[in-house]
């Protein structure tokens, strides 16, 4: 093929310079009837022989042209500009130079305007280079990367790396699918050899459409024919291994493989707190990062979500992990595809913590120290089914549904010394939880100028947390009857359960390119029942239940929201403005045991969002937002219920919303060019009606109950960053501010609380590629504290340094260093 | 009365054409690319994702603004639905089809491109391409006989393959214009095939005196200086992550 181009060439080459050496030159000019000059208009030079070949010439300002033709041919002129009558003419040109002079008329019929009908076709390219595998193979193989090996041109390393003629293949697909994460190793090491019918390789393979034009590419796809009959394949790996002080690990992984399916199980048992399914694997069960890219909020939930807070929380005394995951991808047809997982987790954990609690609540303050050891059992089983059907572009609909079943319990030990008392208690947990979620969405081009879409999800939580305090002293005195024994046992057992609805239909209708406007209803209604008793078990058998002073909810809430939303959606020059106005009818109905409540209220939230776009890196953004919130079950039971072993909560039947403004303003800029990142934020928060809770304070031990609360409270920060690499440092200057203020209501009085901080990094980080790299920084903070009468300011400086070098290809040396 | 009216403006035209031979408008186009295969069974994510950003392309509108000697060809600006997760395709597809300004001017056979790169404007300014390769090759376009001309582009430091560029003009609409800074052909480019993507003409309306001007913001380099400095930035930050990863 590299033989054929330069063959091409050379003739082209050739052709060039033959056809140039036989040249003559006709030159000339191109004037209107008036012998005034005609600047840029065209003369065409078709030739009679179709193997000559066709030649332009343009005038140029002052309407002169040179046209460079093969001797002794042909030719048919066309000279042309727009608004005049084209000028043809036969030229047979001689061994000679020729002037030609041409005058065009002036052609009043006018074309003024032309719609053209015409598409071009689409067509399906690939840059593919094919290798009959059979022809190269001996039948000795085993894996593909033996039959690779045989392939002229394609070079496979040790770890399973594959390059074809110099560039690295990056992704590995099987009957033009992607083979599990596309990575080339699980695939050259565990494809058997004996099912490789073709392989092709695809070059300028791009995966990301947005990189083409940056780097246009030295990417290179490797695609896997199978044979006939060897579509279906089984295999996998198993790691094993035993260590010092009873430390082990088992890890296997399987994979199941036909073109309509595939499964993937990853298992792990191991007592060295090692987690071998990582956050990138529940991506890939997820979907794939390419996929969840269309949805950036999804990728945020599934980072977010507590099983990946699992996947990456390392903070333990001592970790034992069991843990199985298995991955499903079924292809129903070409629009529909279902794919689901399963996985299950059993892990116990050791933690242990010491706090220091000052309680400044009067004249004079006094410690707390407390320890607390924890034992935890975490078993989980999360699940889902998602499917995709999308019968065209105009068109998508997604199910999902989500289940985690979740058996926590801990067995703990709190030690706390303070001036009142010095008290151990141990307490027992168990949480049941259940947790389901349904979610539809769909939408769908309804005209050119309307797209519709609906969302629904349905959720349902069920949980059940007991928890058991045990203790040799009265605690709460006052607060719960207990009553005289050797061992102090307190039950708690609650039930929490949730049924939500949400719906929202919204229609988008696009008036022109700079005028949209987006309507939408929707409604939310929640069904949540909440109950809890609290009660001491005597040795001698018989239960003191506290319900007699006052314990124990039996309380139900039923909520109904319905909104009509309405946003309208401008452009001036480089800025987008939209103003939204949500209408929300809000009805709600609380019930404790028998006696019943209604309330209904009607609430108008405003928001404004202004985007203004230098450029595609530089940007401001602009948020304001009235927000309503409603109370949580808890906050509205309104009988006691033990918190903790020093506290006692009750909730408040009578609270209705929160409302509160918001306004954030950002400011960023960002140019790889000059290295520069800048970056400012601020935000600011002004709370007009909310909840406080009144807290009853004694010794350790305290009762609070939420009350409406009008008086306001602000919080406001600001930060900014600005950082710049020159040459292979790194310099960046990060600062931040925060200010709040806030009541607090103990012990009957209300006093305004205001905190203040600012703090500001400087570092400076070196970006070398071989040799050892090293920030440094220096962190100083300032903090102050106001609260009745008591003022605290205090100060921290911090200098920092991290060194870390890469030797000998795979190890990594860091360190740190704090002052 | 009407009639008369008419008459005056066929005159006034006429005058006008005649005294300044101002040839101007603009030219409408829009564009699609080739679709990968989307195979029967499980899909790709990838050539999903290649394949619904090329679906988004038919939304994207390119407008060539034209007089005597000088045309302007840029993307035209509309505001992003909000439907939510099709805002990220839409992005894609318009850095698919190209954001970039191009500027030409004829009498300087100059052509300036406004780009945004890196987080930054440049003004790149180049000579205007004129190695086309004519072809005896013909075919109608909306009943316009349009005759094909090739050019290579070659591979430099930014792209690392060759790029072939086809151009579909009609010597019937005498302009020496088209999309993407590709100009100086005896006619009108009513096909553009810029690798796999095709830029069409949809509309052509000629007015009197449009005012073309050079865009202005932006750091002034050449094409050389322009590539020498994205690859050494791909150098400094592509293959720094590719060598973590």
């Amino acid at each position: 093929m590299k033989l054929f181009h330069i063959k091409n060439t050379i003739l082209l080459l050739l052709a060039g310079f033959s056809s140039y050496a036989q040249q003559i030159k006709v030159s000339g000019k191109v004037t209107d009837s008036l012998q005034d000059p005609l600047a840029y208009a065209n003369i065409l030079a078709i030739p009679e022989d179709d193997s000559q070949g066709v030649r332009f010439a343009i005038t140029e300002d002052n309407g002169s042209y040179q046209l460079g033709l093969s001797k002794n041919q042909t030719y048919n002129l066309t000279v042309s500009f727009l608004g005049f009558t084209p000028y043809t003419k036969v030229l047979t040109t001689t061994e000679e130079n020729l002037i030609q002079n041409f005058v065009l008329k002036e052609n009043p019929n006018q074309l003024d305007e032309v719609i053209l009908n015409y598409t071009p076709p689409i067509v399906v390219k690939k840059d593919t280079i094919t290798y009959d595998v059979s022809r190269f193979v001996t039948g000795e193989e085993r894996k593909l990367r033996d039959a690779l090996k045989k392939l002229p041109g394609v070079e496979v390393d040790r770890a399973g790396n594959v390059t074809v003629q110099g560039k690295k293949v990056t992704k590995v697909l099987v009957e033009n699918k992607t083979f599990f994460t596309g990575d080339s190793k699980l695939a050259v090491n565990n494809i058997p050899a004996d099912a490789v019918d073709k392989v092709e390789i695809l070059d300028n393979y791009n995966e990301v459409a947005m990189l083409k034009g940056l780097q246009d590419n030295e990417d290179m796809a490797m695609n896997i024919k199978l044979k006939e009959d060897k579509k279906k394949f089984t295999f996998g790996d198993l790691e094993a291994g035993a260590g010092i002080k009873d430390r082990y690990v088992i890890h296997p992984n399987l994979f199941y493989y036909s073109p309509k399916t595939n499964v993937n199980f990853i298992g792990d048992l191991n007592n060295q707190g090692v987690k071998s399914f990582s956050f990138r694997d529940y991506l890939e069960f997820e979907g794939g990062f390419g996929k969840l890219l269309s949805d950036a909020s999804s990728y945020f939930d599934l980072f977010n979500s507590d099983f990946a807070r699992y996947l990456n929380n390392q903070d333990y005394t001592a970790n034992t992990n069991q843990f199985g995951a298995l991955n499903i991808r079924q292809a129903i047809n070409k629009a529909t595809d279902i794919s689901g997982y399963i996985i299950s987790s059993n892990s116990k954990t050791n933690t242990e913590s010491h706090i220091t609690n000052e309680y400044l609540n009067n004249e004079d303050p006094y410690f707390e120290n407390r320890t607390t050891t924890n034992n935890f059992n975490n078993f989980f089983t999360i699940g889902k089914l998602t499917l995709n059907y999308k019968p065209s572009f105009e068109e998508d609909f997604a199910y999902n549904s989500f289940i985690k079943v979740t058996n926590n319990d801990s067995k703990g030990l709190i030690n706390t010394i303070n001036p009142i008392q010095n008290n151990s208690i141990a307490t027992n947990t168990d949480i049941k939880a259940l947790n389901l979620k349904q979610n539809i969405t769909y939408s769908r081009k309804l005209s050119k100028n309307h797209t519709g879409t609906l969302e629904a999800t349905y959720t349902f939580q069920n949980d059940k947390p007991l928890t058991e305090w045990l203790t040799n002293q009265q605690i709460l005195q006052g607060l719960i009857p207990l009553e005289d024994d050797v061992i102090y046992d307190i039950l708690q057992t609650k039930r929490n359960s949730a049924h939500n609805v949400n719906a929202i239909v919204k229609d988008y209708w696009v008036l022109n390119n700079f005028n949209h406007i987006y309507t939408s209803v929707g409604v939310n209604a929640a069904f949540t029942n909440f109950y809890n008793q609290d009660l001491q078990q005597l040795s001698n058998g018989t239960i003191n239940n506290f319900n007699t002073a006052g314990f124990g909810n039996d309380f139900g809430y039923d909520f109904l929201n319905t909104f009509v939303g309405l946003e309208y959606k401008f452009q001036i020059g480089i800025a987008t403005f939209k103003p939204m106005l949500y209408t929300h009818f809000y009805s709600w109905q609380t019930q404790q045991f028998e006696e019943k409540s209604n309330h209904s209220k009607a609430l108008i939230l405003p928001q404004f969002t202004t985007k203004i776009e230098f450029n595609n890196s530089e940007k401001i953004n602009f948020k304001y937002s009235l927000n309503a919130r409603f109370p949580g079950i808890e906050q509205l039971a309104n009988n006691f219920v033990l918190n903790n072993f020093n506290s006692v909560y009750k909730g408040n039947a009578t609270l209705e919303n929160q409302l509160y403004h918001t306004v954030s303003l950002n400011y960023h800029k960002f140019s790889l060019f000059r290295n520069l990142n800048l970056n400012l934020n601020t935000n600011f928060n002004k709370k007009v009606e909310h909840f406080k809770n009144v807290t009853q304070l004694q010794g350790i031990e305290q009762y609070s109950t939420p009350v409406f609360f009008d008086l306001p409270e602000h919080s406001w920060s600001v930060n900014g960053a600005i950082s710049k690499k020159i040459n292979k440092i790194r310099y960046k200057l990060r600062s931040t501010f925060n200010y709040n203020d806030f009541y607090q209501i103990l012990n009957n009085d209300t006093h305004l609380n205001i905190s203040k901080s600012v703090s500001s990094t400087v570092s400076a980080e070196t970006f070398f590629k071989k040799l050892p790299n090293i920030e440094i920084g220096y962190k100083k903070d300032f903090n102050a504290y106001r609260s009745s009468n008591i003022i605290s300011n205090f100060e921290n400086d911090n200098f920092f340094a991290i060194l870390q070098y890469d030797f000998l290809r795979d190890f990594i040396f860091s360190g740190r260093l704090c002052l | 009365m009407n009639i008369k009216l008419t008459f005056l403006l066929l005159f006034l035209t006429f005058i006008g054409f005649s005294q300044n031979h101002e040839n101007s408008g603009s030219v409408v186009y829009k564009i699609n690319a080739s679709k990968k295969k989307s195979d029967q069974g499980v899909k790709d994510s990838n050539i999903d994702f290649y394949n619904r950003t090329i679906s988004r392309l038919d939304e994207l509108k390119y407008h060539l603004e034209f007089n005597k000697e000088k045309s302007l060809f840029k993307i035209e600006n509309a505001l992003v639905n909000d439907t939510d997760k099709s805002d990220f395709f839409l992005k894609s597809a318009k850095l698919f089809g190209g954001e970039e300004i191009y500027y030409t001017n004829l009498k300087d056979k100059k052509v300036t491109i406004q780009r945004t790169m890196l987080g930054e404007i440049f003004l790149i300014e180049d000579a205007i391409q004129t190695d086309w390769k004519l072809t005896s090759e013909t075919k109608l376009i909306a009943n316009y006989k349009c005759l094909k001309a090739e050019m290579i582009l070659e591979k430099n430091k930014i792209y690392v393959n060759d790029i072939k560029i086809i151009a579909w003009f009609t010597p019937e609409i005498p302009l020496p214009f088209g999309p993407r800074g590709y100009n100086g052909l005896p006619g009108l480019i009513l096909e553009l095939n810029y690798g796999d993507i095709n830029y069409y003409a949809t509309e052509i309306k000629f007015e009197n005196q449009v005012q073309i001007s050079k865009p202005t913001q932006g750091i002034k380099i050449t094409s050389e200086e322009f590539e020498t400095y994205i690859s050494q930035k791909i150098d400094e930050y592509g293959f720094e992550n590719k060598s973590k990863n």
